[in-house]
């Protein structure tokens, strides 16, 4: 009788890709090959770009989008995952970026200090007014935050020993080192980099790190509470979801993030005044988490990218002959908007267009186009 | 790991230790112990089993069954789903000289009742509460059943010393592989080692007694045609009760030394499947269909190019299907051709379904329709037919890699022999025999005749080259009122390939003409129906809507225009009710039982005859 091969080779294939042999499998932030190659990419380009014949300019508003999308992660956390509108952002931001002028520049703390001083203030106040959020929903939410901007702005205007009052306060010599890195003005390799190479160095590494906190946040324990809020919170609180500790959670990591965006806003343009953290900065964050896709970190990215482009476009073609009937650029000027009134027109109604049309933001056009390809040959 | 006693198991065959299962179990533990034997999704994670654990195991449920006074000989029952416990069961059964008998998960207490009794178990190895309580409603009955061993105790009154876990069962034999290494050793392979109780179309079931020897048969001719190898991952999901899947899971996968997968549970194959991706795949017809029906609604429902693209590479492929079954590789143009079907249809078509490592497939356990294997061939699935039964351990015939004949059951497997006896009735010979059916001589003369040749009940035909085609079983053909012989099967497997249909059973014995009582499938029809804003509320109500009836008519006429004249259905009626197994309906299996279901519809039918 033939026996059968009884072999001793390596026994078994090799289990399919799909299976999971590990909770961590289902929570790989980078989980495929593709990810992992979009991650070398940026990697490169932001080696790369700083290094090219990009203008100072440019390089400035790249930067400025960077600040910006870390602003509106720390919203898109609050808003995006746990449901929480709040038009109060534009104050924390005002917080951040007068922690980095009385603390940086008046008081010459080194970065590595006033930075992480000004995010724990973000912080704290954000816990302060978490509670609110509480007793509050919806409409109501929304009016006790927009109280905090006018608030806000009260202490800025009369402040006047650290805030600068009506006038505001120059940020110049706030030190900008890590280490041995100086990013007012990088020497790295024998070569020297500009205030503006050396500045979007700095802000988009932080932007890497506050996308890659976020991402690990909402794939957490916290995060899937916060989600589970958002949803319902009633449910959520059956499910066992303490919701006083995530709903004040969210609005200290959110202020946070708002502080830190502060402070590094402060930093590009070297002045805060009162006036720049209005109302309308609030609207213009809200803009960015609805065009870019609530509930997705690279969503708030998309919408910087999108609303700061916009602005920069309207500047840029003020004085054009199409844009400078519309646009007053000076005293005297014909034109029914000034360049920030035509933002805030403009925004309103992207705010309209998407919220009707698509809600998810610019991140569920890719999302559906993803969705496109990995259905194929199915629909769904 | 206890490096004693399992040394003589590294290779049974020049050892002096006789081939069995539970020897091949010993030998890779002992050779490769700490590789993956087995894994089980529990919770959202896919568990893994070594070798080593599962020889373990399995010595102390073989042990821990002696301690209750288990003998060689001995019937212990398992009642469970698919699971690596009920191998693990299997394995110690066997190794201790017992037989293991295996009980359909979704039998009713009168069937449960009659497969215990019948075999006389002395042990019954139930997976949870709901198996416990068909016991249970039974044990009166049951006077040879001693102990209820229940693996999943949750639920269940353990005050009852009737009643112990597996856990305390492998308690009772832990440590002791010694001992299970010498009741191993000492098997003689030419007892039984399984009782099979085929499912039985008429009359209650029979158990088919399968020695050790047997299945070392079975191992040995399915392992060189089925061509599967120890780096094999499979999806156990048929029932382990009925030999497919024994084979499958069991005999090859212990044998060969490759890994078998156990999903979630029943409801979540589709799911499950898709994760493991297997690397080789047994389908029953209707799991074939159910794939075909869930593609065809999926593509329904995508847009415009997706559905082109379809189109235009499964007409692609199924042309390049017809050189391969010639045995022709791909080469040149065609080779382009099916690399570029592969990257734009069959890759994720395949992923989606689980079936993208599949290197070989089969379909067997009941005839299929031509047009469903033909469509997964379309898509680069070899899919090969196999013919055989619970009697010769499936080792009937086997369709070559090399020459795909589609509606032909191919040639004799290795070491067995296939005949034609006079009436046509296919006899089969060879080491898959089996030793008769338990306590019933009778039915046992019946079937194996004094020259050793079993008599399958089908009837068939050979081709000029030595390729087996089924005409259909013996007693289902169908003799109409001119005297014609038809055989019903290939008309209802053509009547189900559509989405729609699920069953189909056409009469017409000793009738003028044909006819059919045909079963909808509740899914597609009520998405068809949703879609239409035709409301329904159940099963009943759906399939008496004219216009279901007008859908399936529309089919049942497009098939007779492929059907000779005799052959064509003059009439059907859509069946009232799903058919059930707790109605006595079908079987295990999902085969119908024609004669329960002519008595029980015997209006409908005459209805149409009026």
């Amino acid at each position: 009788m033939a026996a059968l091969p009884l072999r001793s080779v390596p026994a078994g294939g090799r289990p399919s890709r799909q299976l999971v042999l590990d909770y961590r499998d289902d929570l790989r932030i980078f989980p495929d090959r593709w990810a992992r190659f979009g991650l070398v990419v940026l990697a490169f380009l932001y080696i790369w770009l700083p290094t090219q014949e990009v203008s100072d300019a440019g390089l400035r508003t790249l930067s400025t989008i960077a600040i910006v999308a870390i602003g509106a992660i720390g919203l898109n956390l609050l808003t995006g995952y746990t449901g929480q509108v709040s038009l109060g952002h534009a104050f924390f931001v005002g917080v951040g970026s007068y922690s980095a002028a009385y603390l940086g520049a008046a008081q010459e703390w080194p970065f590595l200090l006033y930075m992480p001083a000004a995010i724990l203030l973000g912080v704290f106040l954000g816990a302060v007014i978490g509670p609110f959020a509480l007793r509050l929903r919806g409409h109501y939410l929304v009016i006790v935050t927009l109280g905090l901007v006018f608030l806000g702005m009260h202490v800025f205007r009369n402040w006047t020993s650290v805030t600068g009052g009506n006038r505001g306060t120059q940020i110049r010599g706030a030190d900008m080192s890590i280490g041995p890195l100086d990013f007012s003005g990088l020497e790295l390799f024998g070569s020297t980099f500009t205030r503006e190479q050396s500045m979007f160095f700095l802000v988009w590494a932080l932007l890497a790190l506050a996308a890659l906190l976020a991402k690990n946040l909402v794939r957490s324990r916290m995060g899937r509470a916060m989600q589970a809020v958002r949803d319902r919170d009633l449910s959520a609180e059956i499910i066992g979801v303490d919701l006083a500790r995530t709903k004040v959670g969210a609005f200290a990591i959110s202020s946070g993030f708002a502080a830190c965006a502060g402070v590094l806003s402060g930093l590009q343009i070297r002045f805060a005044s009162p006036d720049d953290f209005d109302l309308f900065l609030s609207i213009e964050y809200v803009a960015i988490v609805i065009i870019g896709g609530a509930g997705t970190i690279f969503g708030a990215i998309l919408g910087a990218f999108f609303v700061i482009g916009v602005e920069e476009f309207i500047s840029h073609y003020s004085r054009s002959e199409w844009l400078g009937p519309v646009v007053r650029t000076g005293p005297g000027d014909s034109g029914f908007f000034s360049v920030g009134e035509l933002n805030a027109v403009l925004f309103g109604g992207f705010i309209v267009v998407f919220l009707l049309f698509e809600p998810r933001g610019l991140a569920a056009l890719w999302l559906r186009a993803k969705a496109w390809f990995l259905t194929w040959p199915f629909s769904y | 790991m206890s490096a004693v006693d399992t040394a003589p198991f590294a290779s049974p065959a020049s050892g002096g230790v006789a081939e069995t299962l539970p020897a091949h179990l010993l030998g890779h533990a002992a050779a490769t112990g700490d590789r993956i034997a087995m894994r089980k999704k529990h919770l959202g994670l896919w568990r893994s089993y070594t070798w080593d654990e599962y020889a373990e195991r399995a010595a102390a449920v073989g042990i821990g069954l002696r301690a209750l006074g288990v003998e060689p000989g001995d019937r212990v029952a398992i009642h469970a789903n698919n699971r690596p416990a009920w191998m693990i069961a299997d394995m110690g059964v066997q190794g201790i000289g017992a037989i293991a008998v295996g009980v359909y998960p979704t039998s009713p207490t009168a069937e449960v009742e009659y497969v215990l009794s019948h075999s006389g178990s002395v042990v019954l190895i139930a997976e949870d509460e709901e198996q416990v309580d068909k016991v249970l409603a039974a044990r009166s009955d049951l006077p040879d059943l001693r102990t209820v061993v229940v693996k999943d105790p949750r639920g269940v009154d353990l005050s009852d010393d009737w009643i112990m876990t597996m856990d305390e069962l492998e308690a009772l034999g832990a440590g002791q592989r010694q001992d299970f290494g010498s009741a191993v050793a000492a098997l003689d392979p030419s007892q039984c080692a399984i009782i099979v109780y085929t499912s039985g179309t008429t009359g209650p079931p029979k158990g088919a007694m399968l020695s050790h020897d047997n299945l070392m048969a079975a191992a040995r001719g399915s392992g060189t045609e089925f061509e599967v190898g120890p780096d094999q991952e499979v999806l156990s999901y048929l029932p382990l009760c009925h030999i497919a899947e024994r084979l499958i899971s069991g005999v090859n996968a212990v044998t060969q030394g490759y890994v078998v997968n156990f999903g979630e549970s029943t409801e979540t194959f589709a799911q499950d499947l898709a994760e493991v991706q297997p690397t080789f795949f047994v389908g029953v017809p209707r799991v074939w269909e159910k794939f075909m029906a869930l593609i065809q609604i999926k593509m329904g429902d995508a847009g415009w190019i997706k559905r082109k693209n379809y189109d235009l590479w499964m007409g692609v492929g199924g042309r390049l299907a017809r050189k391969r079954w010639r045995g022709e590789k791909l080469r040149g143009v065609n080779g382009l051709l099916y690399f570029l079907g592969w990257v734009f249809l069959f890759r994720s078509l395949r992923r989606k379904l689980g079936l993208s490592r599949v290197r070989g497939a089969l379909s067997g356990a009941a005839p299929v329709s031509p047009q469903v294997l033909e469509y997964f061939w379309a898509m680069g699935i070899p899919i090969r037919e196999v013919y055989g039964q619970t009697e010769n351990t499936a080792q009937g015939t086997i369709i070559p890699a090399d020459d795909v004949r589609i509606g032909m059951v191919g040639k004799a497997m290795t070491g067995a022999e296939v005949i034609l006896a006079d009436d046509g009735e296919i006899l089969t010979r060879g080491p898959g025999t089996f030793l008769g059916y338990f306590r019933n001589p009778e039915a046992t003369a019946e079937t194996v005749d004094a020259d050793g040749w079993l008599h399958t009940g089908d009837v068939g035909e050979f081709d000029d080259d030595g390729f087996l085609r089924i005409t259909d079983r013996k007693k289902d053909i169908i003799i109409t009122a001119g005297g014609k012989n038809i055989s019903p099967s290939e008309i209802e497997n053509r009547l189900k390939t559509s989405p729609y249909v699920r069953e189909a059973v056409v009469i017409g014995d000793q009738r003028k003409y044909l006819t059919a009582l045909i079963g909808i499938e509740l899914d597609t029809v009520g998405d068809w129906a949703t879609r239409r804003r035709i409301a329904f509320t159940t099963y009943g109500d759906l399939s008496a809507k004219p216009e279901v009836k007008e859908l399936v008519s529309e089919w049942v006429e497009k098939v007779n225009t492929e059907m000779a004249q005799v052959e064509t259905i003059k009439g059907f009626e859509l069946l009232p009710k799903e058919l059930d197994q707790e109605d006595g309906e079908v079987t295990a299996t999902q085969k119908v039982k024609r004669r329960a279901i002519e008595t029980e519809f015997s209006e409908l039918i005459e209805g149409m005859y009026r």
